[in-house]
C-alpha cells in the first residue's frame, strides 16, 4: 500500500523563499542533483507525451482487433496487443493523460481546499484551529488508499469521482503542512513589521504569510502527485475509476493479471510506466526538498 | 528652560506648562500589561508612565526581561489579545489607544506611528522587493498613485542614505547587509512621516560602524520632521549618544526617571549606578567591571517591597516597602528609599 512521503517541515523558512525560486537558486542547486534531473526530465517527458498522445499513438487506443488478440511485441505492435486485440503501445500513451490527469487535479482539489484551511487553523489559532487540526487527525487515523477507495466506492465508478476522492483524502496533509509552516512563519519579525505598518490581517496571511509558504507547498504537491497517481491506478485496478474501453494503467492491468502467465507482456508496459512515472514524480520532489533545504548545499 | 524639568510627572507641575502640553505626542499613564495562561500570571509592566514630546528622543533602558519592548508593543498595541491584559492609559495625539478601534489603530500604525524592530535581518520580508515593501506601506495610508508611491520610496531611500537607491529599491533584502535592511526600515517606518517612532533596539544587531551611522541618521531625521522618538535600548553608550531623557525600567517597573545629563552625573537609584558600573569606559581606569549581583527576579511572583532589594548594596529594613517614585530634584524621579544618593556613594 502505498504511504504518503511528507515533507520535513523542519526547512527553515528564513533562506528558503520563493525569491530563491525566481532567482535561480533554486536551479542551480537543483541542477546538481542527477537524480532529480533525471525527476524532472522523465516528468517533462510524461508530461509531453500526454499532450501529444494523438500524434504519437499509432493506433486509435479503444479499436479491437480479433485477428491480433494478445500478440506478443512485434514490428507492428511494439509493446504487443492486449485480450481484445488493442495496441498496449496506444493504450500506454494516452493512458497517460488519465493518470496524469488524476495526479494533478487531485492535489489540485487537495491544494485548494487544505491550504486555505491550515492558513485559517495556523493564522487565527483558538477554536478555528482546534476544530480544523482534530478534523484532520481524524482524516489523517485512516490509510490514505482506504479512505480514497470508500469515498470513490461511495461517489460511484469514474475518473471525475476518483479524483474527487483522492482530493479529499490528501487534503489534510495539505492542511497539516501549511498550518505548521503558517506558525513558524508567522513567529518571524517581518510579520509582526507587518501588522506594525497597519495591514489588516487577511492581507498578512495572505499577501506576506503565503508566499514564504510556497516552496514547501510545491515539494509536498509533486511528492503527493506521485501517491495520486499510484491511487488512481489502484482504484482502476478495482474498477473505480476511469471505465473501459477508456485507456487507463490501472484497468489495463487488472485485465492483464488474468493472463500474466501467457500474455506478461500486457501487465509489463502498464507496470513499467507507473512505476517510472511515480519514481520521477518522488525523485522531482526530493531533488526540490533538498534544493529548498538551506542546511544541504 | 532646563532639560531637566521637561519630564515632570507630578500632575500640578504638568498644567503650569502649557507650552511643553502642547508639543505633547504620547502620554503613558500608569500601563500595566498581565500576561495571563491557565498555569500562571506576569505582570510584565506594572504602573509605567512617561510622557513623549515633539521632535524629542526618550530612551527605555533596562535588561532583558525588564519590560521595555513589552511597553513599546502595548504603545502599537500589537501584543496578543487574549493574552496580554493592558490597562491605564496610552494617549497619542489627543487620542485615548486603549480604546481605539481595530480599524482605527491600523489606520495609524505605519502612517502616524512607525516602528523599527531590532532585527534587520528578519524583519523585511524576503520574498518581496524593498520597493514593493515601502510602496505597500505608502499605499496603505495615502491615496496617491503607484508611480507617486515608487517616487517617494526612492526619495525615502535616498533620505535614510543608501547608495544607488533606484537599484536597490528593485532588489530583494537578501541582497542588502544589515546595516543596510535596517536603513530600509528607518525608510518604510518614516515614509509617511509619523508624529511618533518606536525603534526597539534598533542598532543591538548591527556593528559598532554601522550602530554610530544609524544613531546618527535617525538624531538627523528627527530634526528634519520633527518625529518624537522612543528608543528601546540596553546600551547605556547609545542612550548618552542620542537621547534627550530617559526612564530607567527593572522588572516591570519604573525605577529612574530623568534627562540625559542627569542619568550620567547624579544617577539615583542604586539599579542606574549599577548599570553604569558596568559599563566600559575610557577615561577612567578600571581594573574590573562591576557586575551587578544576582538576577533578574521572576516575573510570575516578584519579591515583596522593592524588587531591586535582593541586589542592592544599599537595601535597608524600610526596602521590605515597596517604595514610591519620588522626585528627588526637579524632574528627576527614583524609587528608591534612600536616595538621594550622593551621600552613600563612595
Amino acid at each position: 500500500m502505498p504511504t504518503i512521503a511528507t515533507t520535513k517541515p523542519a526547512v527553515s523558512p528564513k533562506i528558503s523563499s520563493v525569491t530563491n525560486f525566481f532567482h535561480g537558486r533554486l536551479w542551480r542547486r537543483l541542477s546538481k542533483r542527477k537524480s532529480a534531473l533525471v525527476g524532472l526530465f522523465v516528468v517533462l517527458f510524461v508530461v509531453a507525451v500526454a499532450i501529444l498522445a494523438p500524434l504519437l499513438a499509432p493506433y486509435d487506443p479503444a479499436s479491437q482487433s480479433w485477428t491480433a488478440v494478445r500478440k506478443a511485441p512485434s514490428m507492428a505492435h511494439l509493446f504487443g496487443t492486449d485480450e481484445a486485440g488493442r495496441d498496449i503501445l496506444s493504450r500506454i500513451i494516452w493512458g497517460t493523460r488519465a493518470s496524469l490527469l488524476a495526479g494533478l487535479t487531485s492535489v489540485g482539489i487537495a491544494m485548494a481546499i487544505g491550504v486555505p484551511l491550515g492558513l485559517a487553523a495556523g493564522f487565527l489559532g483558538g477554536v478555528v484551529d482546534g476544530f480544523i487540526s482534530r478534523f484532520t487527525d481524524a482524516m489523517l487515523a485512516c490509510p490514505f488508499l482506504i479512505l480514497a477507495i470508500a469515498l470513490a466506492a461511495f461517489l460511484g465508478p469514474s475518473l471525475t469521482n476518483a479524483m474527487l476522492a483522492i482530493g479529499i483524502t490528501a487534503m489534510p496533509l495539505f492542511i497539516r503542512l501549511t498550518r505548521g509552516q503558517v506558525l513558524s512563519i508567522r513567529a518571524e519579525e517581518y510579520i509582526e513589521a507587518a501588522s506594525a505598518v497597519g495591514n489588516p490581517r487577511w492581507r498578512i496571511a495572505v499577501r506576506h504569510i503565503l508566499p514564504n509558504i510556497l516552496p514547501q507547498l510545491m515539494v509536498q504537491a509533486t511528492l503527493t502527485i506521485a501517491s495520486a497517481i499510484i491511487a488512481e491506478a489502484s482504484m482502476s485496478f478495482l474498477g473505480l475509476g476511469l471505465q473501459p474501453p477508456a485507456p487507463s494503467w490501472g484497468s489495463m492491468l487488472n485485465s492483464a493479471q488474468r493472463f500474466m502467465s501467457n500474455a506478461p507482456w500486457m501487465a509489463l508496459w502498464p507496470g513499467m510506466a507507473i512505476f517510472m512515472t511515480v519514481l520521477s514524480f518522488n525523485l522531482l520532489g526530493d531533488g526540490l526538498r533538498d534544493a529548498l533545504d538551506p542546511r544541504s548545499r | 528652560m532646563s532639560t531637566s524639568s521637561d519630564l515632570i510627572q507630578d500632575k500640578s507641575a504638568r498644567s503650569d506648562r502649557a507650552d511643553d502640553h502642547a508639543a505633547l505626542v504620547l502620554r503613558v499613564d500608569d500601563l500595566r500589561v498581565v500576561f495571563e495562561d491557565d498555569t500562571r500570571t506576569v505582570t510584565a509592566v506594572d504602573g509605567v508612565s512617561f510622557d513623549v514630546r515633539k521632535g524629542r528622543t526618550l530612551a527605555i533602558v533596562g535588561e532583558s526581561g525588564s519590560g521595555k519592548s513589552v511597553t513599546s508593543l502595548a504603545v502599537m498595541r500589537l501584543l496578543p489579545e487574549h493574552t496580554a491584559r493592558v490597562s491605564g492609559s496610552i494617549n497619542f495625539a489627543g487620542r485615548e489607544l486603549l480604546e481605539e478601534t481595530t480599524s482605527g489603530m491600523r489606520s495609524l500604525r505605519g502612517n502616524r506611528m512607525g516602528m523599527i524592530f531590532q532585527e534587520p535581518m528578519t524583519s523585511l520580508n524576503p520574498s518581496y522587493t524593498v520597493g514593493e515593501q515601502i510602496n505597500e506601506v505608502i499605499l496603505r495610508h495615502r491615496q496617491i498613485s503607484k508611480k507617486e508611491a515608487t517616487e517617494r520610496g526612492i526619495a525615502m531611500l535616498k533620505l535614510v542614505r543608501i547608495p544607488s537607491p533606484e537599484t536597490r529599491y528593485r532588489q530583494y533584502p537578501h541582497n542588502l547587509s544589515g546595516g543596510m535592511r535596517q536603513r530600509v526600515m528607518i525608510a518604510m517606518a518614516l515614509a509617511c512621516e509619523p508624529e511618533l517612532l518606536i525603534a526597539d533596539e534598533p542598532t543591538t544587531a548591527l556593528d559598532v560602524t554601522i550602530q554610530a551611522q544609524v544613531l546618527e541618521l535617525m538624531g538627523e531625521l528627527r530634526q528634519k520632521t520633527g518625529t518624537a522618538i522612543v528608543l528601546i535600548t540596553h546600551d547605556l553608550g547609545v542612550v548618552a549618544e542620542s537621547c534627550d531623557d530617559v526612564i530607567v525600567m527593572y522588572a516591570g517597573q519604573v525605577v529612574e526617571q530623568c534627562s540625559v545629563e542627569d542619568l550620567f552625573t547624579f544617577p539615583q537609584h542604586p539599579y542606574t549606578v549599577g548599570l553604569l558600573g558596568s559599563l566600559p569606559r575610557l577615561d577612567e581606569k578600571r581594573e574590573q567591571l562591576v557586575a551587578i549581583t544576582g538576577t533578574v527576579p521572576d516575573m510570575a511572583n516578584p519579591p515583596s517591597g522593592c524588587r531591586f532589594r535582593a541586589r542592592c548594596p544599599f537595601s535597608i529594613d524600610k526596602c521590605a516597602e515597596m517604595p514610591t517614585l519620588m522626585e528627588i530634584s526637579p524632574g528627576h524621579l527614583s524609587r528608591c528609599w534612600r536616595a538621594p544618593l550622593q551621600d552613600l556613594v563612595p
